[in-house]
């Protein structure tokens, strides 16, 4: 026997954390659209976190960053730039770029489509620590966007004719439209469904 | 309908999220919200490191990174950077003065339900603090080549960087809405 909103035919708003009848469809305090679920909760995160995956190939194998000097011609993809940091000794900024731009985003899309296929199976195991991968998911899922600010810093620094220039690759972008996906995607996942009966809405 | 929010943080007994927080005063996120204002055109104008190549020197600011994105032809990247930087920041503490200022002298605010909306989903946009990690890690990159020098800008940004912080931490969806319900 449960007692959640559902079965009390209660409704939590989001936005102000007040919770009012579900028969409502305004919330009281704030006026925002009552709803017991996120809307379209399910499919959002499934078309978000799939059209990340695709991103998420092109940012990894084009270069991301192109360095020109008069020696060289270097185009970077981001593994190569966590080489470099392990070249020159520095592990610890290697291991951050490491996380950040390559383990983050793919343990992000793990961990959602591990989530929509336990709510799409009604799996009942251990839905406390899914709700905790969750969390981690969603606090260290902004730390993506690291890379893309790098690019933008040294872009603006290494200006210096034909000397040394740095500019962007082309795999930027797909870069950030991954991260950008991967934010959204979270954001419009709700970990309540994990705890609701198979076949209620 | 409202008891008092101040009292007690609730958490959900099922997955332990946070469903009452706590607040700060509200007098103490107005000046919070002055403090970052006071910051922001110096944070993001001055130059925050200055690279130096032989005779020749570029100094790097937070406005001549959208410059490059946007002469290397990639606007997106450029509006993304200006989004996560520069106006999602600036929206959150002219949002914040414009609900405190009232809410603090109480007095309710017009247009509380348009500005809390933004406010709340502001939020998830500002990404002041992975900022000046990437400053850091450019730091470490460009100086195993030549010599770096640290702007004012970066001092400026790292404060900017920590009042726009505890704005976002001592924001109470709970705390807000009683004090507009008990504004005059």
């Amino acid at each position: 026997m449960t007692h959640d909103d559902l079965s009390m035919d209660k409704a939590f708003c989001l936005h102000c954390k007040h919770l009012s009848s579900a028969q409502l469809h305004i919330c009281p305090v704030c006026n925002e659209p009552l709803r017991q679920r996120k809307k379209n909760s399910i499919s959002r995160t499934w078309a978000l976190s799939l059209a990340a995956l695709c991103f998420f190939i092109p940012a990894n194998i084009f270069p991301i960053m192109k360095t020109l000097s008069i020696t060289t011609y270097e185009n970077n993809t981001i593994l190569d730039g966590v080489f470099y940091f392990y070249k020159n000794g520095e592990f610890f900024v290697g291991t951050v770029v490491f996380i950040a731009s390559i383990f983050i985003p793919a343990v992000k899309m793990l961990v959602l489509f591990f989530l929509l296929l336990s709510v799409k199976i009604g799996s009942r195991w251990r839905r406390e620590e899914k709700n905790s991968l969750y969390k981690a998911i969603h606090l260290i899922g902004r730390w993506s966007m690291l890379d893309i600010f790098v690019i933008g810093l040294m872009v603006s620094l290494v200006q210096f004719g034909e000397i040394a220039v740095v500019t962007t690759g082309y795999a930027a972008p797909s870069f950030a439209a991954m991260v950008i996906l991967t934010l959204l995607a979270t954001e419009s996942f709700d970990t309540r469904l994990l705890w609701d009966e198979k076949g209620k809405k | 309908m409202h008891d008092d929010p101040s009292a007690k943080e609730i958490h959900c007994p099922r997955c332990d999220n946070c469903v009452r927080k706590k607040s700060c005063p509200l007098a103490f996120s107005l000046g919070l919200a002055i403090a970052a204002l006071i910051m922001f055109i110096p944070a993001i104008s001055l130059p925050i490191l200055t690279f130096e190549l032989g005779n020749d020197a570029q100094q790097g600011t937070t406005l001549s990174a959208l410059y490059y994105f946007y002469n290397d032809g990639y606007p997106e990247l450029s509006l993304l950077v200006f989004l996560t930087t520069v106006l999602a920041p600036f929206v959150q503490i002219i949002i914040s003065l414009l609900l405190y200022f009232p809410l603090n002298r109480n007095i309710k605010p017009k247009q509380m339900k348009i500005y809390f909306k933004i406010l709340y989903h502001v939020r998830h946009w500002v990404m002041l603090d992975i900022y000046v990690i990437a400053v850091l890690i450019t730091y470490i990159k460009l100086s195993a080549i030549s010599e770096l020098l640290y702007g004012a800008g970066i001092v400026m940004f790292v404060f900017l960087m920590l009042f726009s912080f505890m704005l976002r931490y001592c924001f109470s969806a709970t705390a807000l809405w009683k004090a507009y319900h008990d504004a005059r």
